[in-house]
Protein backbone atom coordinates (compact mmCIF):
# COMPACT_ATOMS: atom_id res chain seq x y z
CA UNK A 1 0.00 0.00 0.00
CA UNK A 2 2.87 1.87 0.65
CA UNK A 3 3.78 2.28 -3.09
CA UNK A 4 0.96 3.53 -4.17
CA UNK A 5 0.80 6.27 -1.07
CA UNK A 6 4.03 7.22 -2.71
CA UNK A 7 2.03 7.19 -6.36
CA UNK A 8 -0.54 9.74 -4.58
CA UNK A 9 2.13 12.37 -3.16
CA UNK A 10 3.77 12.30 -6.58
CA UNK A 11 0.52 12.78 -8.20
CA UNK A 12 -0.31 15.44 -5.64
CA UNK A 13 3.12 17.27 -6.15
CA UNK A 14 3.46 17.09 -10.23
CA UNK A 15 -0.35 18.65 -9.87
CA UNK A 16 0.23 21.38 -7.44
CA UNK A 17 3.54 22.61 -9.25
CA UNK A 18 0.46 23.69 -12.12
CA UNK A 19 -1.91 24.62 -9.54
CA UNK A 20 -2.55 27.97 -10.85
CA UNK A 21 -3.03 26.31 -14.57
CA UNK A 22 -5.84 24.33 -12.37
CA UNK A 23 -7.02 27.34 -10.98
CA UNK A 24 -7.58 29.15 -14.01
CA UNK A 25 -9.73 26.07 -14.87
CA UNK A 26 -11.82 25.57 -12.09
CA UNK A 27 -12.71 29.48 -12.24
CA UNK A 28 -13.63 29.11 -15.99
CA UNK A 29 -16.68 26.17 -14.38
CA UNK A 30 -17.35 28.25 -11.86
CA UNK A 31 -18.23 31.58 -14.35
CA UNK A 32 -20.44 28.86 -16.29
CA UNK A 33 -22.18 28.28 -12.78
CA UNK A 34 -22.49 31.67 -11.88
CA UNK A 35 -23.93 32.89 -15.43
CA UNK A 36 -26.26 29.45 -14.99
CA UNK A 37 -27.18 30.75 -11.50
CA UNK A 38 -27.75 34.56 -13.20
CA UNK A 39 -29.79 32.84 -15.55
CA UNK A 40 -32.11 31.04 -13.57
CA UNK A 41 -32.59 34.31 -11.55
CA UNK A 42 -33.50 36.58 -14.26
CA UNK A 43 -35.81 33.89 -15.63
CA UNK A 44 -37.59 33.45 -12.01
CA UNK A 45 -37.94 36.70 -12.15
CA UNK A 46 -39.17 37.58 -15.97
CA UNK A 47 -41.67 34.47 -15.64
CA UNK A 48 -43.49 36.07 -12.49
CA UNK A 49 -43.65 32.86 -11.28
CA UNK A 50 -42.51 30.89 -7.87
CA UNK A 51 -42.51 27.06 -9.07
CA UNK A 52 -40.56 26.35 -12.32
CA UNK A 53 -40.73 22.37 -13.84
CA UNK A 54 -41.18 21.58 -9.63
CA UNK A 55 -38.66 23.86 -8.52
CA UNK A 56 -38.81 27.13 -6.77
CA UNK A 57 -36.08 29.75 -6.91
CA UNK A 58 -33.84 28.86 -3.74
CA UNK A 59 -34.02 24.83 -4.82
CA UNK A 60 -32.86 25.89 -8.46
CA UNK A 61 -30.21 28.09 -7.20
CA UNK A 62 -29.15 25.56 -4.35
CA UNK A 63 -28.67 23.08 -7.68
CA UNK A 64 -26.67 24.86 -9.66
CA UNK A 65 -24.66 25.88 -6.89
CA UNK A 66 -24.64 21.97 -5.57
CA UNK A 67 -24.03 21.14 -9.26
CA UNK A 68 -21.23 23.40 -9.98
CA UNK A 69 -19.10 22.51 -6.90
CA UNK A 70 -20.41 18.90 -7.88
CA UNK A 71 -18.79 19.23 -11.51
CA UNK A 72 -15.14 21.22 -10.34
CA UNK A 73 -14.92 17.58 -9.12
CA UNK A 74 -15.82 15.58 -11.61
CA UNK A 75 -16.27 17.36 -15.15
CA UNK A 76 -12.91 19.09 -14.76
CA UNK A 77 -10.86 15.45 -14.96
CA UNK A 78 -8.65 14.79 -17.21
CA UNK A 79 -10.86 12.34 -18.60
CA UNK A 80 -8.67 9.07 -19.66
CA UNK A 81 -6.04 11.61 -21.33
CA UNK A 82 -3.31 9.71 -19.25
CA UNK A 83 -4.05 6.40 -20.35
CA UNK A 84 -4.65 6.46 -24.24
CA UNK A 85 -1.09 8.46 -24.12
CA UNK A 86 0.49 5.37 -21.58
CA UNK A 87 -1.03 3.36 -24.29
CA UNK A 88 -0.33 5.13 -27.73
CA UNK A 89 3.13 6.11 -26.73
CA UNK A 90 4.59 2.81 -24.95
CA UNK A 91 4.46 4.05 -21.20
CA UNK A 92 2.60 1.44 -20.50
CA UNK A 93 5.56 -0.84 -21.05
CA UNK A 94 6.93 1.07 -18.08
CA UNK A 95 4.58 0.51 -15.63
CA UNK A 96 4.02 -3.23 -16.50
CA UNK A 97 7.62 -3.65 -15.72
CA UNK A 98 6.90 -1.74 -12.04
CA UNK A 99 5.75 -3.70 -8.99
CA UNK A 100 2.48 -1.61 -9.55
CA UNK A 101 -1.23 -2.18 -11.11
CA UNK A 102 -1.31 -0.06 -13.39
CA UNK A 103 -5.09 0.35 -13.50
CA UNK A 104 -4.97 1.33 -9.81
CA UNK A 105 -1.87 3.82 -10.36
CA UNK A 106 -4.29 5.48 -13.39
CA UNK A 107 -7.03 5.50 -10.98
CA UNK A 108 -5.20 7.59 -7.97
CA UNK A 109 -3.88 9.92 -10.21
CA UNK A 110 -7.07 10.49 -11.09
CA UNK A 111 -8.92 10.53 -7.65
CA UNK A 112 -5.99 13.05 -7.10
CA UNK A 113 -6.66 15.28 -10.15
CA UNK A 114 -10.28 15.22 -9.20
CA UNK A 115 -9.19 16.42 -5.41
CA UNK A 116 -6.98 19.31 -6.40
CA UNK A 117 -9.77 21.01 -8.17
CA UNK A 118 -12.41 20.35 -5.79
CA UNK A 119 -10.56 22.33 -2.95
CA UNK A 120 -10.04 25.10 -5.49
CA UNK A 121 -13.72 25.01 -6.40
CA UNK A 122 -14.78 24.92 -2.92
CA UNK A 123 -12.55 27.70 -2.16
CA UNK A 124 -14.02 29.66 -4.77
CA UNK A 125 -17.54 28.63 -4.60
CA UNK A 126 -17.49 29.75 -0.37
CA UNK A 127 -16.92 33.22 -1.90
CA UNK A 128 -19.49 33.39 -3.84
CA UNK A 129 -22.03 31.25 -0.87
CA UNK A 130 -21.60 34.37 1.02
CA UNK A 131 -23.22 36.43 -2.41
CA UNK A 132 -25.78 33.62 -2.62
CA UNK A 133 -26.37 32.37 1.01
CA UNK A 134 -29.92 34.10 0.98
CA UNK A 135 -31.40 31.99 -1.64
CA UNK A 136 -29.15 28.68 -0.83
CA UNK A 137 -30.87 26.14 0.38
CA UNK A 138 -29.00 23.73 3.67
CA UNK A 139 -29.57 19.77 2.90
CA UNK A 140 -32.76 18.26 3.68
CA UNK A 141 -31.19 16.43 6.56
CA UNK A 142 -27.49 15.12 7.94
CA UNK A 143 -28.37 11.66 6.58
CA UNK A 144 -29.06 13.50 3.36
CA UNK A 145 -25.91 14.82 3.26
CA UNK A 146 -23.61 11.57 3.76
CA UNK A 147 -25.74 9.69 0.60
CA UNK A 148 -24.82 12.53 -1.15
CA UNK A 149 -21.00 11.91 -0.97
CA UNK A 150 -21.91 8.48 -1.19
CA UNK A 151 -23.23 9.24 -4.42
CA UNK A 152 -20.85 11.77 -5.59
CA UNK A 153 -17.82 9.27 -4.60
CA UNK A 154 -19.74 6.77 -6.80
CA UNK A 155 -20.13 8.91 -9.79
CA UNK A 156 -16.42 9.36 -9.48
CA UNK A 157 -16.01 5.87 -10.01
CA UNK A 158 -18.23 5.64 -12.73
CA UNK A 159 -16.61 8.52 -14.24
CA UNK A 160 -13.13 6.92 -14.29
CA UNK A 161 -14.33 3.59 -15.37
CA UNK A 162 -16.35 5.27 -18.38
CA UNK A 163 -13.20 7.06 -19.13
CA UNK A 164 -11.47 4.30 -18.95
CA UNK A 165 -13.53 1.75 -20.94
CA UNK A 166 -12.83 4.52 -23.72
CA UNK A 167 -9.52 5.45 -23.30
CA UNK A 168 -7.99 1.71 -23.30
CA UNK A 169 -9.70 1.37 -26.74
CA UNK A 170 -6.21 2.70 -27.57
CA UNK A 171 -4.90 -0.79 -27.40
CA UNK A 172 -6.93 -1.41 -30.77
CA UNK A 173 -7.46 2.42 -32.14
CA UNK A 174 -4.80 4.44 -32.25
CA UNK A 175 -6.66 7.45 -31.07
CA UNK A 176 -9.19 7.63 -28.40
CA UNK A 177 -9.85 11.55 -28.31
CA UNK A 178 -12.98 11.33 -30.87
CA UNK A 179 -14.96 8.43 -28.28
CA UNK A 180 -13.67 10.46 -24.98
CA UNK A 181 -15.20 13.62 -26.98
CA UNK A 182 -18.28 12.22 -27.49
CA UNK A 183 -18.53 11.04 -24.32
CA UNK A 184 -17.86 13.80 -22.71
CA UNK A 185 -20.48 15.73 -24.89
CA UNK A 186 -23.69 13.73 -23.67
CA UNK A 187 -21.67 14.51 -20.09
CA UNK A 188 -22.44 18.12 -20.42
CA UNK A 189 -26.10 17.31 -21.24
CA UNK A 190 -26.77 13.82 -19.38
CA UNK A 191 -25.66 15.11 -16.21
CA UNK A 192 -27.91 17.46 -15.37
CA UNK A 193 -25.60 20.41 -14.74
CA UNK A 194 -26.99 23.20 -17.01
CA UNK A 195 -30.24 21.82 -16.04
CA UNK A 196 -32.19 19.50 -14.46
CA UNK A 197 -32.71 16.41 -16.55
CA UNK A 198 -36.51 16.55 -15.83
CA UNK A 199 -36.92 20.11 -17.61
CA UNK A 200 -35.69 17.77 -21.03
CA UNK A 201 -38.71 16.22 -22.75
CA UNK A 202 -39.97 12.94 -21.98
CA UNK A 203 -38.04 11.75 -25.13
CA UNK A 204 -34.50 12.64 -24.11
CA UNK A 205 -35.22 12.12 -20.04
CA UNK A 206 -36.08 8.52 -21.04
CA UNK A 207 -32.29 8.08 -22.55
CA UNK A 208 -30.86 9.90 -20.13
CA UNK A 209 -32.31 8.44 -17.06
CA UNK A 210 -31.15 5.19 -18.53
CA UNK A 211 -27.89 6.46 -18.99
CA UNK A 212 -25.06 6.16 -15.63
CA UNK A 213 -24.16 10.10 -16.71
CA UNK A 214 -27.28 11.20 -14.22
CA UNK A 215 -25.21 10.09 -11.25
CA UNK A 216 -22.95 12.82 -11.86
CA UNK A 217 -24.89 15.76 -10.79
CA UNK A 218 -28.96 15.40 -11.12
CA UNK A 219 -28.83 12.27 -8.49
CA UNK A 220 -26.74 13.92 -5.83
CA UNK A 221 -29.14 17.50 -6.01
CA UNK A 222 -32.02 15.42 -5.76
CA UNK A 223 -30.92 13.45 -2.70
CA UNK A 224 -29.65 17.10 -1.59
CA UNK A 225 -33.12 18.74 -2.20
CA UNK A 226 -34.73 15.93 -0.63
CA UNK A 227 -36.57 15.51 -3.56
CA UNK A 228 -35.78 11.62 -3.62
CA UNK A 229 -37.90 8.95 -1.16
CA UNK A 230 -36.57 6.19 0.39
CA UNK A 231 -37.75 4.16 -2.31
CA UNK A 232 -36.06 6.40 -5.01
CA UNK A 233 -32.32 6.17 -3.16
CA UNK A 234 -32.74 2.70 -2.62
CA UNK A 235 -33.35 1.78 -6.01
CA UNK A 236 -31.00 4.89 -6.98
CA UNK A 237 -28.09 3.07 -4.99
CA UNK A 238 -28.06 -0.57 -6.25
CA UNK A 239 -28.33 1.15 -10.47
CA UNK A 240 -24.94 2.69 -9.41
CA UNK A 241 -23.69 -0.61 -7.52
CA UNK A 242 -24.63 -2.05 -10.55
CA UNK A 243 -23.58 0.39 -13.06
CA UNK A 244 -20.04 0.09 -11.12
CA UNK A 245 -20.21 -3.66 -11.27
CA UNK A 246 -20.94 -3.66 -15.39
CA UNK A 247 -18.52 -1.04 -15.97
CA UNK A 248 -15.66 -2.86 -13.66
CA UNK A 249 -16.29 -6.28 -15.64
CA UNK A 250 -16.75 -5.02 -19.14
CA UNK A 251 -12.71 -2.49 -17.97
CA UNK A 252 -11.17 -6.38 -16.61
CA UNK A 253 -12.49 -8.09 -19.81
CA UNK A 254 -11.26 -4.91 -21.90
CA UNK A 255 -7.78 -4.88 -20.04
CA UNK A 256 -7.37 -8.40 -20.48
CA UNK A 257 -8.31 -8.56 -24.13
CA UNK A 258 -6.02 -5.67 -24.31
CA UNK A 259 -2.96 -6.36 -22.91
CA UNK A 260 -2.40 -9.65 -24.88
CA UNK A 261 -2.40 -7.75 -28.28
CA UNK A 262 -0.67 -4.97 -26.72
CA UNK A 263 2.89 -4.67 -28.33
CA UNK A 264 5.72 -1.86 -27.53
CA UNK A 265 8.73 -0.94 -29.59
CA UNK A 266 12.06 0.53 -28.22
CA UNK A 267 12.77 -1.03 -24.67
CA UNK B 1 -1.59 39.07 -48.25
CA UNK B 2 -2.01 36.69 -51.10
CA UNK B 3 1.25 34.68 -49.61
CA UNK B 4 -0.53 34.41 -46.64
CA UNK B 5 -3.98 33.24 -48.49
CA UNK B 6 -1.61 30.82 -50.07
CA UNK B 7 -0.25 29.64 -46.99
CA UNK B 8 -3.34 29.36 -45.46
CA UNK B 9 -4.80 26.89 -47.83
CA UNK B 10 -1.82 24.94 -47.48
CA UNK B 11 -2.56 24.56 -43.87
CA UNK B 12 -5.50 23.43 -44.88
CA UNK B 13 -4.45 20.73 -46.63
CA UNK B 14 -2.05 19.35 -44.18
CA UNK B 15 -4.65 19.94 -41.51
CA UNK B 16 -6.76 17.24 -42.88
CA UNK B 17 -4.04 15.40 -43.37
CA UNK B 18 -3.64 15.40 -39.93
CA UNK B 19 -7.48 15.00 -38.56
CA UNK B 20 -7.79 12.13 -41.24
CA UNK B 21 -5.07 9.90 -40.39
CA UNK B 22 -7.23 8.61 -37.75
CA UNK B 23 -10.09 7.91 -39.68
CA UNK B 24 -12.14 6.41 -37.01
CA UNK B 25 -11.81 9.19 -34.23
CA UNK B 26 -12.25 11.72 -36.90
CA UNK B 27 -15.73 10.29 -37.72
CA UNK B 28 -16.36 9.90 -34.10
CA UNK B 29 -15.46 13.29 -33.18
CA UNK B 30 -17.47 15.26 -35.85
CA UNK B 31 -20.47 13.04 -34.65
CA UNK B 32 -19.70 14.53 -31.12
CA UNK B 33 -19.17 18.09 -32.42
CA UNK B 34 -22.61 17.66 -34.43
CA UNK B 35 -24.02 16.54 -31.52
CA UNK B 36 -22.63 19.22 -29.21
CA UNK B 37 -24.05 22.17 -31.69
CA UNK B 38 -27.39 20.40 -32.14
CA UNK B 39 -27.63 20.17 -27.71
CA UNK B 40 -27.33 23.96 -27.58
CA UNK B 41 -30.91 23.97 -29.11
CA UNK B 42 -31.89 21.25 -27.00
CA UNK B 43 -31.08 23.00 -24.12
CA UNK B 44 -33.04 26.07 -25.08
CA UNK B 45 -35.99 23.58 -26.51
CA UNK B 46 -36.19 22.74 -22.49
CA UNK B 47 -36.20 25.86 -21.34
CA UNK B 48 -38.96 26.67 -24.08
CA UNK B 49 -40.92 23.50 -22.36
CA UNK B 50 -41.69 25.41 -19.34
CA UNK B 51 -41.56 29.18 -20.52
CA UNK B 52 -42.85 31.27 -23.44
CA UNK B 53 -40.13 33.51 -23.67
CA UNK B 54 -36.46 33.30 -22.67
CA UNK B 55 -36.08 36.75 -20.79
CA UNK B 56 -38.26 38.85 -23.63
CA UNK B 57 -36.74 36.89 -26.30
CA UNK B 58 -38.85 34.15 -28.10
CA UNK B 59 -37.91 30.89 -29.78
CA UNK B 60 -36.99 31.97 -33.04
CA UNK B 61 -35.35 34.69 -32.16
CA UNK B 62 -32.93 32.66 -29.34
CA UNK B 63 -32.88 30.07 -32.35
CA UNK B 64 -31.14 33.18 -34.27
CA UNK B 65 -29.13 34.10 -31.42
CA UNK B 66 -27.65 30.03 -30.99
CA UNK B 67 -27.17 30.03 -34.67
CA UNK B 68 -25.09 33.65 -34.24
CA UNK B 69 -22.73 31.63 -30.98
CA UNK B 70 -22.42 28.60 -32.94
CA UNK B 71 -20.87 30.21 -35.88
CA UNK B 72 -18.93 32.72 -34.24
CA UNK B 73 -17.45 29.39 -32.30
CA UNK B 74 -17.07 27.55 -35.14
CA UNK B 75 -14.92 30.56 -36.87
CA UNK B 76 -12.82 30.53 -33.82
CA UNK B 77 -12.90 26.82 -32.95
CA UNK B 78 -11.72 25.77 -36.28
CA UNK B 79 -9.09 28.52 -36.63
CA UNK B 80 -7.29 30.23 -34.04
CA UNK B 81 -8.78 28.94 -30.78
CA UNK B 82 -6.86 25.60 -30.37
CA UNK B 83 -3.99 26.67 -31.99
CA UNK B 84 -3.08 29.83 -29.21
CA UNK B 85 -4.97 28.17 -26.24
CA UNK B 86 -3.37 24.65 -26.42
CA UNK B 87 -0.88 23.91 -29.36
CA UNK B 88 1.39 26.83 -28.85
CA UNK B 89 1.89 26.86 -25.14
CA UNK B 90 2.85 23.13 -25.95
CA UNK B 91 5.51 24.11 -28.54
CA UNK B 92 6.78 26.65 -26.42
CA UNK B 93 7.39 23.88 -23.53
CA UNK B 94 8.88 21.17 -26.07
CA UNK B 95 10.84 23.48 -27.95
CA UNK B 96 9.11 23.83 -31.45
CA UNK B 97 7.99 27.46 -31.08
CA UNK B 98 12.06 28.23 -31.61
CA UNK B 99 11.64 26.98 -35.14
CA UNK B 100 8.85 28.84 -35.70
CA UNK B 101 11.11 32.06 -35.50
CA UNK B 102 13.18 30.76 -37.74
CA UNK B 103 10.93 30.70 -40.74
CA UNK B 104 10.05 33.62 -43.29
CA UNK B 105 6.57 34.22 -42.16
CA UNK B 106 4.86 35.91 -39.23
CA UNK B 107 4.93 34.15 -36.55
CA UNK B 108 1.42 35.11 -34.71
CA UNK B 109 0.45 34.29 -38.26
CA UNK B 110 1.84 30.73 -38.12
CA UNK B 111 1.42 30.55 -34.52
CA UNK B 112 -2.67 31.17 -34.98
CA UNK B 113 -3.29 29.04 -37.91
CA UNK B 114 -0.76 26.04 -37.92
CA UNK B 115 -3.23 23.35 -37.14
CA UNK B 116 -6.41 24.23 -39.11
CA UNK B 117 -8.91 22.18 -37.46
CA UNK B 118 -11.08 19.78 -39.93
CA UNK B 119 -12.94 18.22 -37.07
CA UNK B 120 -14.72 21.81 -36.39
CA UNK B 121 -14.91 22.23 -39.93
CA UNK B 122 -16.35 18.86 -41.15
CA UNK B 123 -19.02 19.42 -38.49
CA UNK B 124 -20.37 22.31 -39.66
CA UNK B 125 -23.64 20.88 -40.63
CA UNK B 126 -25.73 21.66 -37.84
CA UNK B 127 -25.22 24.85 -38.15
CA UNK B 128 -26.38 24.90 -41.49
CA UNK B 129 -28.89 23.39 -40.90
CA UNK B 130 -30.31 25.82 -38.79
CA UNK B 131 -29.65 28.90 -40.27
CA UNK B 132 -31.83 26.84 -43.28
CA UNK B 133 -34.51 26.14 -41.13
CA UNK B 134 -34.49 29.92 -39.63
CA UNK B 135 -35.20 31.87 -42.94
CA UNK B 136 -37.38 28.85 -44.32
CA UNK B 137 -39.22 28.32 -41.06
CA UNK B 138 -39.54 31.81 -39.41
CA UNK B 139 -40.58 34.72 -40.92
CA UNK B 140 -37.92 37.02 -40.34
CA UNK B 141 -37.97 40.64 -41.79
CA UNK B 142 -34.98 41.22 -43.30
CA UNK B 143 -33.38 44.80 -43.99
CA UNK B 144 -30.48 44.39 -46.36
CA UNK B 145 -28.36 47.16 -43.91
CA UNK B 146 -29.50 45.55 -40.91
CA UNK B 147 -27.33 42.29 -42.38
CA UNK B 148 -24.48 44.41 -43.29
CA UNK B 149 -24.54 45.71 -39.88
CA UNK B 150 -24.84 41.93 -38.23
CA UNK B 151 -22.01 40.44 -40.70
CA UNK B 152 -19.66 43.32 -40.00
CA UNK B 153 -20.36 43.27 -35.74
CA UNK B 154 -20.10 39.24 -36.19
CA UNK B 155 -16.63 40.27 -37.67
CA UNK B 156 -15.97 42.03 -34.87
CA UNK B 157 -16.87 39.78 -31.99
CA UNK B 158 -14.89 37.50 -33.85
CA UNK B 159 -11.53 40.06 -33.78
CA UNK B 160 -12.58 40.47 -30.11
CA UNK B 161 -12.36 36.73 -29.62
CA UNK B 162 -9.17 36.91 -30.90
CA UNK B 163 -7.66 39.48 -29.18
CA UNK B 164 -9.02 38.23 -25.97
CA UNK B 165 -7.61 34.79 -26.28
CA UNK B 166 -4.44 36.21 -27.76
CA UNK B 167 -3.80 38.40 -23.87
CA UNK B 168 -4.95 35.86 -22.48
CA UNK B 169 -2.17 33.02 -23.96
CA UNK B 170 0.76 35.77 -24.11
CA UNK B 171 1.23 34.99 -20.70
CA UNK B 172 2.74 31.43 -21.98
CA UNK B 173 5.97 33.17 -22.37
CA UNK B 174 6.38 33.16 -18.32
CA UNK B 175 4.58 30.55 -17.35
CA UNK B 176 4.95 26.91 -17.53
CA UNK B 177 1.66 25.42 -18.97
CA UNK B 178 -1.27 27.67 -19.90
CA UNK B 179 -3.77 24.75 -20.85
CA UNK B 180 -6.03 26.14 -17.92
CA UNK B 181 -5.92 29.78 -20.12
CA UNK B 182 -7.98 27.84 -23.12
CA UNK B 183 -10.58 25.98 -20.55
CA UNK B 184 -11.03 29.59 -18.69
CA UNK B 185 -11.57 31.38 -21.59
CA UNK B 186 -14.12 28.35 -23.14
CA UNK B 187 -15.91 28.79 -19.62
CA UNK B 188 -16.56 32.20 -20.35
CA UNK B 189 -17.31 31.76 -24.29
CA UNK B 190 -20.12 29.05 -23.56
CA UNK B 191 -21.85 31.38 -22.07
CA UNK B 192 -22.47 34.05 -24.48
CA UNK B 193 -24.74 31.33 -25.98
CA UNK B 194 -27.52 33.30 -23.54
CA UNK B 195 -28.42 36.77 -24.51
CA UNK B 196 -26.66 39.01 -22.66
CA UNK B 197 -29.57 41.59 -22.04
CA UNK B 198 -30.92 39.07 -19.73
CA UNK B 199 -28.26 40.29 -16.73
CA UNK B 200 -28.71 43.13 -14.74
CA UNK B 201 -26.76 44.96 -12.18
CA UNK B 202 -22.73 44.48 -12.02
CA UNK B 203 -23.01 41.40 -14.20
CA UNK B 204 -24.61 42.80 -16.69
CA UNK B 205 -22.11 45.63 -16.84
CA UNK B 206 -19.33 43.26 -16.59
CA UNK B 207 -20.89 41.59 -19.52
CA UNK B 208 -21.57 44.48 -21.74
CA UNK B 209 -19.43 46.89 -20.72
CA UNK B 210 -15.88 45.64 -18.71
CA UNK B 211 -15.48 42.46 -20.81
CA UNK B 212 -18.35 42.80 -23.58
CA UNK B 213 -19.01 38.99 -23.96
CA UNK B 214 -22.29 40.79 -25.18
CA UNK B 215 -20.33 41.53 -28.91
CA UNK B 216 -20.11 37.76 -29.55
CA UNK B 217 -23.31 36.70 -30.11
CA UNK B 218 -25.89 39.01 -28.56
CA UNK B 219 -24.99 42.35 -30.49
CA UNK B 220 -24.81 41.04 -33.54
CA UNK B 221 -28.18 39.38 -33.27
CA UNK B 222 -29.63 42.63 -31.77
CA UNK B 223 -28.85 44.76 -34.73
CA UNK B 224 -30.48 42.06 -36.83
CA UNK B 225 -33.91 42.20 -35.50
CA UNK B 226 -33.25 46.19 -35.00
CA UNK B 227 -33.09 46.32 -30.88
CA UNK B 228 -29.41 47.35 -30.75
CA UNK B 229 -28.42 51.06 -29.50
CA UNK B 230 -26.04 52.98 -31.67
CA UNK B 231 -24.19 53.89 -28.49
CA UNK B 232 -23.50 50.75 -27.67
CA UNK B 233 -22.23 49.30 -31.13
CA UNK B 234 -20.15 52.00 -31.46
CA UNK B 235 -18.34 50.93 -27.92
CA UNK B 236 -18.08 47.97 -28.88
CA UNK B 237 -16.53 48.42 -32.10
CA UNK B 238 -13.80 50.95 -30.13
CA UNK B 239 -13.62 47.91 -27.98
CA UNK B 240 -12.43 45.46 -30.06
CA UNK B 241 -10.22 48.18 -32.04
CA UNK B 242 -8.33 48.66 -28.35
CA UNK B 243 -8.45 45.05 -27.54
CA UNK B 244 -7.02 44.42 -30.86
CA UNK B 245 -4.47 47.09 -30.33
CA UNK B 246 -3.73 46.48 -27.44
CA UNK B 247 -3.30 42.48 -27.47
CA UNK B 248 -1.07 42.65 -30.93
CA UNK B 249 1.11 45.18 -28.31
CA UNK B 250 1.37 42.59 -25.80
CA UNK B 251 1.85 39.53 -27.93
CA UNK B 252 5.35 41.75 -29.12
CA UNK B 253 6.23 42.79 -26.12
CA UNK B 254 6.26 38.96 -24.62
CA UNK B 255 7.64 37.82 -27.79
CA UNK B 256 10.82 40.42 -27.59
CA UNK B 257 11.33 38.74 -23.90
CA UNK B 258 11.25 35.32 -24.80
CA UNK B 259 14.34 33.63 -24.09
CA UNK B 260 13.83 29.51 -25.61
CA UNK B 261 12.14 27.42 -23.00
CA UNK B 262 13.80 24.30 -23.96
CA UNK B 263 17.12 25.03 -25.19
Amino acid sequence: MKKYWHVLQLTWNEYVAYRFNFILEVVGGVFQTLITAVVWLAIFSYQKETLLAGYTLPQMMTYVFGGGVISSFLLLSSQGDDINDDIHFGALSHLLVRPLQPNLYWLLRDLCRKCITFFIGVFIFLFLFIFFHNTLLLPVSFSAFLFVLLFVFMAALIHFLLFYEFSIMAFWFEQTWGMRTLLRVIMEVASGVLIPITFFSSFFQKIFFFLPIKFFVFVPMQIYLGHFTWRDLTFSFIEACLWVLLLFGVGFFLWKKGLRSYTAAGL
Amino acid sequence: MLRYLKIFFVLLRTGFARNTAYPGTFFIAIIAKMLRSSLVVVLFLAFFQHMRTFAGWSFPEILFLSATYLSLEFFGLATFHRNLSYYFPRSLKSGEFDFRLTKPVSVLFITSFEHVDWYDISSVLPIVVMWVMLFVRYDFSIVWWQVLEYVMFLGIGLSLFFSLLLFLTSTAFWTINTSGVGRFFEGFLRQTKYPMSIFSGPVGVFVRFIIPLAAFATLPSEIFFGRASFFYMFYVALFALCANVAALWFWRFALKRYSSASS
